[in-house]
């Protein structure tokens, strides 16, 4: 069933373009920023970057980067530019694109990323980004700065907690070390309050997914999620999430819904196939389902960020980030997506480049079948290296999956 | 003893370890607590009355661990896990991970949702080694396994008790080291998998038992050698390999190990701690002045300085690199690694492990070609 073009049009999100505009406007002004008086810093997507935007230092972010790169079909080229100097193909591809980006300076951005002056990079995502920083640390010669939080196996200890927060301080000193300036501690409050107020609006927006039909899929929150990411903190990200929430809001109204009939809720794990999203999307569409929440967008839903010192509640949140926890608690944290987008069958996107986000998604799928009895799809592949996916085998699976689902709700 | 015979009965004890850690527990009663990688505080464990032992690969084929784990992690995780899976470990009391990579990390998981063994804890290490806060971190973590040790054994563990463990272990690391100073000096006298064995019965034999072998050897090894031809001399850098095939390759190619940097090598002896002062900060110590692996931060020491400094003293000719396929850590410090030994004109070869599907002969024309442009 192909849904004709004013359909299509219709269910576009006004906030899609508007996202545009303020990434467009934000990778601009980082370029222009290059060799002047303002500092650039490369950081990781789960990384503390209240303390940079509170330092007047501009944020780049290579992980978004690297889905620029899938998304706009780069990343092969560049990937293999990295696999030349002998990394290996089994790597993670963001890193590997984004290493052969920095070093031809081939981006949709026109030149590249803007050069980092240093680089800021926090393990609560994976091991990997130690390494990939280590040898952007090496291509650029600039100092690297990690944050290291320690891994929350069932619960976590006071020690790491601690030890976090004494690491915020020596990242302040670091930050005072580059910048020449001393660390404003009462701007980083203002931007801790407006970071955390931007992942409430964040958590908000995704929540109108609860609503069935759901006004947006995670297809456009993975779009929009680029603000939410690259520049919480700040005003502007406030704004933008507080109009598409009132955009979903008035799409619920209207009874606009992402997917023209829908019949199965799907929830989404790990991060998007950049390089099939439309595919997918439509692929799904077809079939009547719509993922209508996932594990990777709901990742920059920090909650508890406002504390009296903002450093427990920054702590916290950077620790407990969800591929910073064990298995038990990533089950926990399903469980309760699954509860309030009422989901009737999941998709496991096994990413052959995250091992952290994917080694463990077999037995959380036995987990979660044994909890609820919900069903869910393996789908192997990967973010961003279109050479190990098949699109012939991902259709088969996808419909074999709905049909399933669709005999079980007869059934029922 | 001849040297023959000591290094025979490593072999044997090495083909057969998991015989010999059944026997050994029937026999004497000890508890025993399977760890992964060398970041382990072993110390701790064998103060606590029990036997650390390292789990490491295992040559069988994987079934029962693929419906817990993705074909893209490495063979250590995978086959871990199907031995544990299959049975095979089950003279283990209990598995101790420490913080290293995002496998072992997710392997940790899995294991404890999979595997029922008395004890499970994770030794959540820190990632960089070079701050303050970081080495006083490290010390509380220590601390928090002592505890959970303790309340597993039912007894304190006193700090007198903790020393005359790092004091073995030291021993333990003393005599290893003098064996590679002796294979330096004689490559010859060794064949590599003769130290992989012996090396890898290091991880597991009490070192209670292994320290006088070891000694013994090299007592009988001061006789002079049996074969003084002289051949290629190669350096190993990389992670973890217990396959003797590869090793066997070395010896049939005309060329001779005369250094690592490998796990399973000569960072799990590197360094000693101090029996001065409060044991968990000795052990501290131990750790973060350790040249680091790749798991592990530490600007102040670097991975490239270090392996140049022992390729040269070593006076090696060309550098293996043995990596494990899907180690990622090993693998994203790889073009690093090659191009500082590059720019000293010091050859270097690629060689992937991957046990599941090893191209023994085309690792064996490779190597072999490598060692000709030596001068082998």
């Amino acid at each position: 069933m192909a849904t004709t073009e004013p359909e299509k049009e219709k269910r576009r999100l006004r906030a899609s373009q508007k996202m545009k505009e303020l990434m467009t406007l934000y990778y601009t002004g980082a370029k222009m920023a290059e060799g002047r008086d303002k500092k650039i810093a490369w950081i990781t997507s789960g990384g503390p970057v209240e303390f940079l935007i509170a330092a007047d230092v501009i944020p780049i972010y290579p992980e978004n980067h690297g889905a620029m790169l899938g998304a706009s079909k780069m990343s092969v080229e560049l990937c293999e530019v990295a696999e030349g100097l002998g990394y290996s193909r089994d790597l993670c591809s963001y890193a590997r694109g984004d290493i052969g980006s920095a070093l031809t300076k081939k981006s949709p951005i026109p030149g590249g990323l803007p050069k980092p002056d240093f680089l800021l990079a926090c393990n609560n995502i994976c091991g990997t980004v130690l390494k990939w920083y280590e040898a952007l640390s090496r291509i650029f010669h600039v100092p690297l700065f990690l944050l290291d939080t320690p891994f929350v196996h069932h619960q976590m200890t006071p020690e790491s907690l601690a030890y976090v927060k004494r690491q915020f301080e020596e990242l302040s000193e670091f930050i005072e070390g580059q910048t020449k300036k001393k660390f404003d501690w009462e701007k980083l409050k203002e931007v801790v309050r407006l970071s955390g107020e931007s992942a409430i609006l964040w958590k908000e927006v995704l929540d109108q997914c609860a609503h069935r039909p759901s006004p947006m899929s995670c297809f456009d929150a993975f779009i929009n999620m680029a603000p939410i990411v690259t520049l919480r903190g700040t005003r502007e990200v406030v704004n933008f999430y507080r109009e598409m929430k009132a955009e979903l809001q008035e799409r619920i109204a209207q009874g606009i819904s992402a997917v023209p009939s829908e019949k199965y809720r799907l929830l989404w794990d790990n991060i998007p196939i950049w390089y099939k999203m439309r595919e997918l999307g439509d692929l799904l569409s077809a079939q009547g389902a719509c993922l209508v929440a996932d594990t990777y967008t709901s990742a920059w839903v920090f909650e508890g960020l406002e504390t009296p010192d903002p450093l427990d509640g920054l702590a916290q949140a950077y620790t407990t980030a969800y591929l910073n926890i064990s298995i038990d608690l990533m089950v926990e944290r399903v469980l309760k997506l699954i509860k309030r987008f009422s989901i009737d069958g999941v998709i496991i996107h096994s990413n052959r480049s995250c091992k952290p986000y994917s080694l463990g998604q077999y037995d959380i799928q036995r987990l979660l079948y044994e909890k609820t009895g919900i069903l869910s799809l393996v789908l192997e592949a990967d973010m961003t290296d279109a050479r190990v996916y098949s699109d012939a085998q991902a259709q088969t699976r996808v419909e074999a999956f709905i049909e399933t689902l669709q005999n079980r709700m007869k059934a029922a | 003893m001849q040297e023959k015979e000591i290094l025979s009965e490593f072999k044997e004890a090495a083909e057969n370890s998991l015989d010999y850690l059944r026997t050994w527990k029937s026999r004497t009663g000890t508890k025993i607590l399977g760890y992964f990688c060398t970041n382990t505080p072993e110390e701790i464990i064998h103060a606590a009355g029990l036997l650390p032992v390292r789990i490491l690969s295992s040559p069988s084929a994987i079934s029962l661990a693929s419906r817990h784990l993705q074909s893209y992690s490495c063979s250590l995780v995978q086959s871990s896990l199907e031995a544990a899976l299959r049975g095979d470990l089950n003279f283990l009391d209990g598995t101790v991970f420490p913080h290293t990579c995002d496998s072992i990390q997710r392997l940790s998981d899995i294991w404890s949702e999979n595997i029922r063994f008395s004890f499970h804890w994770d030794v959540v290490l820190p990632v960089k080694l070079h701050t303050e806060s970081a080495r006083a971190y490290l010390t509380q973590e220590l601390a928090r396994f002592r505890t959970g040790l303790e309340k597993f054994v039912g007894h304190p563990i006193s700090d007198g008790e903790l020393k005359d463990s790092i004091s073995l272990f030291n021993r333990n690391r003393a005599l290893l080291r003098e064996l590679y100073r002796l294979r330096a000096a004689e490559p010859e006298r060794f064949r590599a998998g003769e130290i992989l064995s012996l090396v890898q019965c290091a991880t597991f034999m009490p070192k209670e038992v292994f320290n006088p072998k070891l000694k013994a050897l090299l007592e009988a090894s001061r006789a002079p050698q049996r074969n003084a031809a002289s051949k290629v001399r190669l350096f190993i850098a990389g992670s973890v390999c217990n396959y003797p095939q590869v090793f066997d390759l070395f010896d049939n190619s005309g060329a001779a190990l005369v250094g690592d940097d490998l796990c399973l090598g000569w960072r799990y002896f590197s360094e000693d701690a101090s029996l001065e002062g409060n044991p968990l900060e000795a052990l501290t110590t131990r750790f973060v002045r350790r040249v680091p692996c790749p798991c592990k931060h530490n600007p102040e020491l670097d991975r490239g300085d270090d392996l140049l400094r022992r390729v040269e003293e070593t006076r090696a000719q060309g550098a293996i690199f043995l990596l494990l396929k899907f180690c990622d850590p090993h693998a994203f410090d790889y073009p690093y690694l090659k191009d500082r030994l590059a720019q000293k004109k010091i050859p270097s070869l690629l060689l992937e492990i991957e046990p599941g599907s090893m191209p023994l002969g085309a690792l064996d024309t490779r190597l072999k070609a490598f060692i000709e442009t030596l001068g082998g």
